[in-house]
């Protein structure tokens, strides 16, 4: 029996170490990937090797909103700041029971408009459809039936009346030049179907008039752990994957969408939480079965500030719908897996999310098991498993740093000395104590799976 | 194996350690570079003014000052403070023209020196000709020459920002030859900047519009569409040509065919407005993109046969071209009484149209 158990704990240390030696050197090659391109960037902005015109393409702005009636009037009006020449607001209200409807109405004066709209992608009926011109920029607001994030965007989609659409959040805020930047890679390459932008946290910075005026980490540790968490995980993953063009995730927060490809894609799937990533897993596949050249592109220097959740509790319901959405659509398109017709998209980053993203809880579990099981034994070495796991701990808050540090200095945003060694707290905490909260999350998400599949999940907001 | 991962992530540590010194170190370095630039600029912005202040006296530039640019302008960071100094210049009210003129040589021995950077180096070097522009376009000179050769191996920055200085400039030849190298080399530079490109071209619009359209049948569609773009916001003297290209040549590209047609809208050409109306009235098109396109353009050609083609339109089962149809209708100031067969026929989807553009024109008369 001693022999089996000392057998089966080689190979289940043999597996962890391959399974961490991967993920390590994967993340370690992303960040140093990422800096690089980062450094780089920086180096073409200095030097104006960019393509500055007046006018680039007209695009649709559409924000779906599902009770927002907090932040949805700060949020257009932002977009209203924007310095571009054509574009225009499409607010979807997807059947909300609180006051978002009437917010809008009454900040934007809106009219009640006989609009017959071009329905090219199923959603649900529309109840009234309002609009209003303010400058030159047009807002339409559709209020209809209840039908989830996708059915809204859907519904964005079909009222729209640009080729490109750029779909955000309904409490996300833009810098003044975000869409010029998100539009920009658009011009470089008529491949490029989707642009990425930059999502970073919203709490740590003052906006006025659309530019960045201060930027501070703030004093609540479950904010400040997100914004180092979403510095490394941007610059971390996305740059690298963006090198073949690998992203299986354009945030839903902030990402450029030609139309026409996502309409003959079939647009959202309304049965979806994640339907972010579901979209781009689709026009992944639909581009490669139609043998369509296509390309989706990171910038890193489009920016959009979204609130996080300040509550552990509204921070577990979004990691939880986030682990929901991964499982979703890698279900969905398991035919990706080991499928040569993808290329690295299915070897590098369907993988990637499946044996670090997808599969971790399941890892984490049976390395927990293992644990028990050795300490039953007593073939635990207790000491070597503390210093491992300070060790990586360790390993995961510098890389954290390193992205943070390489941020900031290439986006020329000044911290002072509290925000330095804010940072660096934080990064250690993310590491040695947020992980485990995430991994808790991602363990028992499943649980209450098929009750809460199709529900808009709801954070508690904050004025902009 | 144990102490393999260990070592393994002791050295992803030491190098992240390493990363971290290096970007604390890059902080340090790029705020001392940024003060050593700003002190650049304004040594710049002094012999500059120095030098403006001689050319208002009617003397020349200072020798001193020439050999000064040529030995340091070579260096981008140098060049960079240059560019800011000129910049600040002109915002106090200084014009910079004859300074640069007369600078002309070391400006073209630094084009020279410029060609053999990186893609980054001669982009940059690029950009501050389109902005300082050292020469007008009256003749084609050795300026232009080198700065078609950063053409070569360039990337999409460079191309766009030699065509900027190019049409900063403003002189035929050398905007053509770009163009030219552009389509052999098969460079992809989207229509879009190409044409609001061309429309800032300095020199005489015109006679670049005459030069391009000799290579409409030539070049690629991307290049050619830009082409009749910038036609279309130029020149009227074009029609009977493209009315010619649009009713002869078969084979034509349909996003050409469709630039084309849009040409008829800023410039009126009554033979057009009838090949118009048959593309309208046409079964055999195949791409609906025409009818959609056409039904807008007759919204600028009156007549009755336009309005009952775009009132039959109105029933069409392509949405773009009810709505396209239903706007050229109001467009047209086609009454409501005119409209009053659409508005009480039993056509949902026209009825629907053109009583959301009457309520739309209604909301504009009200602003």
């Amino acid at each position: 029996m001693n022999i089996f158990i000392e057998k089966f704990m080689n190979g289940v240390g043999i597996f962890f170490i391959v399974y961490l030696l991967v993920y390590s050197t994967f993340i370690f090659l992303s960040v140093v990937t990422g800096g690089r391109s980062l450094f780089r960037k920086y180096k073409m902005t200095r030097l104006h090797n960019e393509l500055k015109h007046d006018y680039y393409v007209p695009v649709s702005i559409l924000v779906p909103a599902y009770n927002e009636e907090i932040t949805i009037a700060a949020t257009v009006k932002s977009l209203l700041e924007l310095k571009y020449k054509l574009f225009e607001v499409i607010v979807v209200d997807d059947g909300s029971t609180d006051n978002t409807a009437k917010e809008m109405i009454e900040t934007f004066d809106l009219q009640p408009a006989y609009r017959p709209i071009h329905m090219q992608l199923k959603c649900k009926p529309i109840k009234k459809v309002y609009e209003t011109k303010i400058g030159q920029v047009r807002i339409t607001m559709i209020s209809k039936e209840n039908g989830g994030k996708g059915d809204a965007l859907n519904m964005g989609i079909n009222a729209s009346n640009y080729p490109y659409y750029l779909g955000i959040d309904a409490d996300s805020t833009l810098q003044g030049d975000s869409l010029e930047k998100i539009v920009r890679p658009v011009l470089q390459d008529d491949t490029i179907i989707a642009v990425g932008g930059l999502v970073r946290v919203a709490q740590c910075v003052k906006i006025e008039n659309g530019v960045v005026k201060g930027y501070h980490l703030p004093w609540n540790p479950i904010i400040s752990m997100q914004v180092v968490e979403y510095d490394r995980s941007y610059l971390a993953s996305k740059i690298l994957l963006n090198q073949f063009n690998g992203n299986l995730i354009i945030s839903g927060a902030f990402g450029l969408f030609k139309k026409d490809v996502v309409i003959s894609s079939g647009g959202y799937d309304n049965q979806t939480i994640g339907e972010d990533m579901e979209l781009v897993l689709r026009l992944h596949t639909y581009c490669r079965n139609n043998d369509k050249e296509y390309f989706m592109q990171y910038e890193p220097n489009a920016m959009c500030w979204s609130q996080a959740p300040s509550t552990l509790k509204d921070l577990m319901t979004q990691r939880r719908r986030w682990y929901l959405g991964l499982f979703q659509s890698m279900i969905k398109y398991r035919n990706v897996f080991l499928n040569l017709r993808f290329g690295a998209v299915s070897f590098i980053s369907y993988m990637y999310y499946l044996l670090f993203e997808l599969l971790s809880p399941a890892v984490e579990v049976f390395g927990i098991f293992t644990i028990l099981l050795a300490l039953s034994f007593g073939i635990l070495n207790v000491p070597f498993m503390i210093q491992f796991l300070v060790l990586y701990g360790l390993f995961g808050a510098f890389l954290t740093m390193t992205a943070f540090f390489q941020r900031i200095y290439t986006q020329n945003i000044k911290i002072n000395v509290l925000d330095i060694i804010k940072a660096i707290v934080m990064c250690l905490l993310e590491n040695l104590f947020f992980r485990y909260i995430r991994s808790f999350v991602r363990i028992t998400a499943l649980i209450g799976y098929k009750k809460k599949k199709g529900q808009w999940g709801t954070i508690k907001r904050v004025k902009n | 194996m144990g102490f393999y991962i260990d070592d393994l992530i002791y050295l992803y540590i030491y190098l992240c350690i390493g990363l971290i010194l290096f970007n604390i170190a890059y902080m340090i370095f790029t705020n001392y570079k940024e003060g050593r630039n700003n002190s650049l600029t304004n040594k710049w912005e002094i012999d500059i003014n120095k030098q403006i202040n001689l050319l208002k006296e009617g003397k020349p530039i200072e020798l001193r000052h020439k050999v000064y640019l040529e030995k340091h302008l070579i260096y981008t960071n140098q060049l960079v403070a240059y560019v800011r100094a000129l910049d600040i210049l002109r915002k106090q009210g200084h014009s910079t023209e004859s300074y640069l003129f007369a600078n002309y040589k070391s400006i073209l021995f630094l084009a020279g020196k410029y060609k053999n950077e990186d893609v980054y180096d001669r982009t940059f070097f690029a950009f501050f000709i389109s902005i300082n522009t050292p020469c007008n376009g009256n003749e084609y000179n050795s300026l232009m020459e080198i700065l078609l050769t950063y053409l070569d191996n360039s990337n999409i920055y460079c191309r766009e920002n030699v065509l900027k200085a190019l049409y900063a400039i403003g002189n035929l030849q050398a905007v053509e030859n770009a163009f030219l190298i552009m389509y052999e080399h098969n460079y992809f530079h989207h229509y879009k900047l190409l044409s609001d490109g061309l429309l800032s071209f300095t020199g005489d619009k015109e006679a670049l519009a005459e030069r391009m359209y000799k290579y409409i049948q030539e070049w690629d569609e991307n290049m050619v569409i830009a082409v009749i773009k910038f036609i279309t916001f130029t020149s009227d003297k074009f029609k009977e040509r493209f009315f010619l290209l649009l009713k002869e040549e078969e084979d034509i590209n349909n996003e050409v065919r469709l630039a084309i047609i849009r040409y008829f809208r800023n410039h009126k050409y009554e033979p057009a407005h009838k090949l118009i109306l048959e593309f309208m009235r046409s079964t055999d098109i195949t791409d609906e993109n025409i009818k959609i396109v056409s039904a807008s353009v007759l919204g600028q050609y009156p007549g009755i046969e336009t309005i009952k083609v775009l009132k039959e339109a109105l029933k069409d089962p392509n949405w773009y071209v009810r709505y396209n149809s239903a706007t050229s209708l109001i467009n047209l100031n086609v009454g409501t009484s005119k409209l009053q067969d659409v508005l009480n026929g039993e056509d949902v989807y026209a009825k629907e149209i053109i009583t959301y553009i009457k309520g739309l024109e209604r909301k504009v008369d009200r602003l």
